[in-house]
């Protein structure tokens, strides 16, 4: 599944969100700490996951790594260059190969363009492919490759259902080829009908298009199913990172295994858990 | 939340200054009647028209003008003299502002009593005939100029040039000390035409805000409970919608306690407007500069009144 | 209440029709109850319609299931099966929406879709009581919780403010919600939400209901949370004798606490069977769907789920036939002509389904696919 060489490397990395306080001269009070010193690598072509609930610091983890988010502290390595430090044009050629799959697919389409020109934003912005029907020859074959009609192309985005426009953000994350994709709860918001295609197409893609991936959830079940290798997070730490069986079958950690019992219809795995 | 009221506070009297800084260049630089020849009068000659501006202060440099102003305003709370009458700004103001207070506050009474029962109604029987006439009916209210309505009113229904002489006309207004019922008779017309726009807003406004508001969930959890219609419009939709209006309709009292010119000018009666409009057309600064600063307090104020109401009708609303 | 009980369902126990207290029954305007037979709640032919600018949706069309006394129904579905405005119209609350309701809901042998709404009123929040699924947006944020929780005691009983406060105080308590004392002088805003969702709880039985309907009570929640919060369910259940509805999409959700399972598709119940067979045996294909295509946590991990093609239908353009064809891997054409009626399993009258294929058809396939 993977080669051994770490594409992403996460050290030591903080994101605080101050809190301000004070009358005229603002005094910072204190902060929330979203994330609060987290560390782990990613290698080439796996899936890694982050679970964890609310609060937890996983969306916000998904951002710093996005580069969307500027750290408070620690570094972010992707492809063995510090991209911690990055800011504006700097980051420009990193979009390139880094690039993120959002939860509501109702609210990260825009409204008012075509899914067609949402799909090849990405590849205009980056100066890909300059002449336009070689653009567009582009873009519907990404439309297909995720499975919408590529006659659709000038439809606008409240014309498809939920699970359709989640698969236009995908093709619009992959429009450039990127090596490394986040998927932020990317199924989350779906039908279950509809959750499994999705899920579905992510790993059909990612073997087709040597991906790796960083899956973050809340579902446990998910999680099992989509990644090689899981962290979970509390608090802003990451409590334990273990390969996919060594997690569902023997979980080290006691915060992960009241999570895994607390999954309902579960309390067959709390029994088999429970060290003899 | 006491640090945010003091925050707002202080830069409220740091606008203050602004705006009597900016309303003091404004009158100087701009074209305008030169108050000197206006209070000389017609064929006077030029060594009187000099006399006078030595008199009112009008040779000083810019600056010094200013300064002089500024210091009188916030150490002694002087507001100046008017070039054209001599009397003191701020006895001219106090003079007059009965009657906007009385304008205003009548007004805003009468156009909410009227104005959010009927946008009630019609959020609550949506499209129906009577919804769309009353929505109608407020559309044309909104759209009729006041003082169009003004001279309208009178014409049908003063006492001295009305069809039907029911009401006093134009100038019966009397102070409410002196002669409380000439007060009242005389201020109903006005009041009705002034609330009638603003009524035609609110009920516009109460209407949108109510379909929101009962489309929530938490009025289907109070229909669940069991809770009589009544109580669930009222203490659970009317409460949720009302608090946008509410703070509209302290900027709007706010707005209108700097003298409502129109209504004032076309019923004749001695509120700041008429002072205002007065003091343009004769280039009294000092008035005009009283007027505007006045007008700006008001709205200052309304404006922190408003956002900390906000906070207590609005729990989820917290400042730091 | 295990749902592996594998227990047939026990009659409903004769109770006093006056239980409840106020507002109660009262026999003579319907069908009498009759003790020992009668089901809590019987629900016959529900339809319900809106009409909306682009045609009139039928988002129920013709479901019946009953509800013992004590008993836990969950009900299963995906957007646009109609899951919610069905729970919804067995209190009444579409007719609000302007909705068109059709059929029989008989509580207690009365059919609520024939009393006035005053008389719905009185059972509203007393009898029958409803959860909804968010609570930061089911409760007003401009009133303290206790007020909230006081108003529905006050609703229907005689209680002056300060006995109806201890007694919100005391159901906070109840539910679990610490510092019961403070927290009832909290804004909804204030708390967390399994709190929350603890709270609505407590004011959904402060009339002591019989029945209890909640719509995804858990789905905005942390897992954790939702432990909690369903455990919590379960005990109030036990110790009160109250009969529960439970409305999701989560099958894992009704796997725990539901004894009889409906799934609900396009409008229709496709299935309803108690829960333990609807997840050895099940009979339906849309139900083979769903339970291939939901990732687990114990069982082999799957390379692919095995997802269902297309999506839900529409509520505007419901599909010819019967509804699920066009996403069936074992349809025929001639079931895009014909409706299946929802029909007991040979030798299973707990278990219907509705569905062409034959009964001996759908056990092979299954047992293929199991």
């Amino acid at each position: 599944m993977s080669s051994g060489e770490a594409l992403l490397e996460v050290k030591g990395l903080v994101k605080h969100f101050p809190i301000d306080r004070g009358v005229m001269l603002r005094r910072n009070v204190g902060a929330v700490r979203a994330v609060d010193g987290i560390e782990f690598d990613v290698m080439r072509g796996e899936t890694f996951g982050i679970v964890g609930e609310s609060g937890s610091g996983k969306s916000t983890t998904a951002r710093l790594i996005a580069r969307l988010l500027d750290p408070t502290a620690g570094e972010v390595r992707f492809e063995g260059r510090d991209i911690t430090a990055l800011r504006g044009a700097g980051l420009k050629p990193i979009r390139r190969e880094l690039q993120m799959v959002f939860q509501d697919p109702y609210s990260s389409l825009n409204p008012r363009k075509t899914i067609g020109s949402i799909v090849a934003e990405p590849l205009v912005i980056h100066r890909v492919e300059p002449d336009r029907s070689a653009r567009k020859r582009a873009v519907q074959e990404l439309m297909d490759t995720v499975g919408l009609n590529p006659e659709h192309y000038n439809r606008y985005p409240h014309e498809f259902s939920g699970g359709q426009r989640q698969r236009v953000g995908i093709a619009r994350a992959l429009a450039l080829r990127p090596k490394l994709l986040i998927a932020d709860e990317p199924a989350s918001a779906l039908d279950v009908s509809i959750q499994a295609q999705v899920l579905n197409l992510l790993r059909d893609l990612q073997r087709r298009f040597g991906l790796t991936m960083v899956f973050i959830s809340h579902d446990l079940s998910v999680v099992r199913h989509m990644c090689d290798r899981i962290a979970v997070m509390h608090d802003g730490r990451i409590v334990e990172v273990a390969s996919n069986e060594a997690l569902y079958d023997a979980p080290g950690d006691p915060y992960t295994r009241e999570l895994l019992a607390a999954v309902p219809g579960a309390r067959r795995v709390a029994r088999r858990t429970i060290p003899a | 939340m006491t640090g945010y009221i003091v925050r707002r506070v202080l830069w409220g009297v740091l606008l203050l200054v602004l705006v009597s800084a900016l309303t003091f260049v404004l009158f100087r630089i701009l074209p305008t009647a030169d108050p000197a020849r206006l209070r000389a009068g017609h064929s006077a000659s030029p060594k009187v028209i000099a006399e006078i501006r030595a008199n009112l202060g009008l040779n000083k440099p810019l600056p010094t003008q200013f300064w002089l102003y500024m210091k009188g305003l916030f150490l002694h709370g002087d507001l100046g003299y008017s070039y054209y009458s001599g009397a003191s700004v701020k006895s001219l103001i106090f003079d007059r502002l009965p009657a906007t207070l009385s304008l205003t506050v009548g007004s805003a009474i009468i156009w909410m009593a009227i104005g959010l029962p009927i946008g009630i109604v019609s959020a609550l029987r949506r499209r129906s005939r009577t919804d769309r006439s009353a929505m109608g009916a407020a559309l044309l209210f909104i759209s009729a100029p006041e003082y169009w309505l003004g001279l309208i009113v009178l014409y049908l229904f003063a006492a001295d040039i009305g069809q039907i002489k029911v009401f006093p006309g134009a100038g019966s207004y009397a102070g409410v000390t002196s002669d409380p019922q000439k007060w009242a008779t005389s201020l109903i017309l006005p009041w009705l035409v002034l609330a009638a726009g603003f009524a035609a807003v609110y009920a516009r406004l109460m209407r949108g805000s109510l379909i929101e508001t009962m489309g929530e969930d938490y009025i289907r959890t109070a229909r669940a409970k069991g809770l009589p219609e009544r109580r669930v419009v009222l203490h659970h939709g009317v409460r949720a919608a009302i608090t946008p209006i509410l703070t509209i309709f302290a900027l709007d009292v706010g707005v209108l306690l700097g003298g409502a010119v129109l209504i004032e000018t076309v019923f004749d009666i001695p509120g700041i407007g008429r002072l205002n409009y007065a003091a343009i057309t004769h280039a009294d600064f000092p008035i005009i500069q009283g007027t505007v600063l006045l007008a700006a307090l008001f709205i200052i104020v309304a404006n922190i009144v408003v956002d900390i109401a906000y906070a207590y009708l609005d729990p989820r609303v917290r400042y730091s | 209440m295990s749902p592996f009980d594998g227990a047939d369902t026990p009659e409903a126990t004769a109770t006093a029709a006056s239980e409840a207290g106020s507002g109660a029954a009262s026999s003579a305007s319907s069908d009498a109850a009759r003790p020992g037979e009668e089901p809590l709640l019987r629900v016959e032919d529900l339809r319900v319609s809106y009409a909306t600018e682009d045609g009139t949706v039928q988002a129920v069309d013709g479901i019946s299931y009953e509800l013992g006394r004590g008993r836990t129904l969950g009900i299963v579905g995906e957007s646009g099966s109609g899951k919610t405005v069905g729970a919804l119209s067995v209190l009444g609350l579409t007719r609000a929406e302007g909705a068109t309701v059709s059929g029989r809901i008989a509580f207690e042998g009365r059919d609520l879709l024939a009393l006035e709404e005053s008389e719905l009123r009185a059972i509203r929040g007393e009898e029958i009581a409803m959860v909804f699924q968010d609570s930061l947006s089911s409760l007003h944020p401009m009133y303290r919780v206790g007020a909230q929780i006081v108003e529905a005691i006050r609703a229907h009983r005689d209680l002056a403010k300060a006995p109806a406060r201890a007694r919100a105080i005391e159901l906070l308590d109840l539910v679990g919600i610490p510092e019961p004392s403070v927290r009832v002088d909290s804004y909804p805003h204030e708390l967390s939400g399994g709190q929350r969702q603890r709270a609505m709880i407590a004011m959904a039985l402060s009339g002591d209901p019989k029945l209890l309907i909640a719509d995804e009570p858990t789905t905005a929640l942390d897992v954790t949370v939702q432990a909690q919060i369903l455990a919590l369910l379960s005990r109030l259940q036990r110790e009160r004798g109250m009969a529960l509805v439970l409305v999701t999409h989560d099958l894992g959700v009704v796997a725990e606490m539901a004894d009889e399972i409906a799934v609900m598709y396009a409008g229709r119940i496709v299935e309803r069977a108690p829960a333990e067979r609807l997840f050895t045996v099940p009979e339906h294909p849309y139900t083979w769907g769903l339970l291939r295509s939901i990732p687990t946590l114990d069982g082999p991990r799957e390379e692919l789920l095995t997802p269902i093609p297309g999506s839900p239908p529409s509520p505007l353009a419901p599909p010819s036939g019967c509804r699920f064809h066009p996403r069936c891997p074992y349809s025929e054409p001639e079931h895009a002509r014909t409706d299946p009626a929802l029909e007991p399993v040979p030798g299973q009258p707990d278990h219907e389904v509705a569905c062409l294929l034959s009964s001996d058809t759908r056990r092979r396939l299954w047992k293929k696919l199991a």
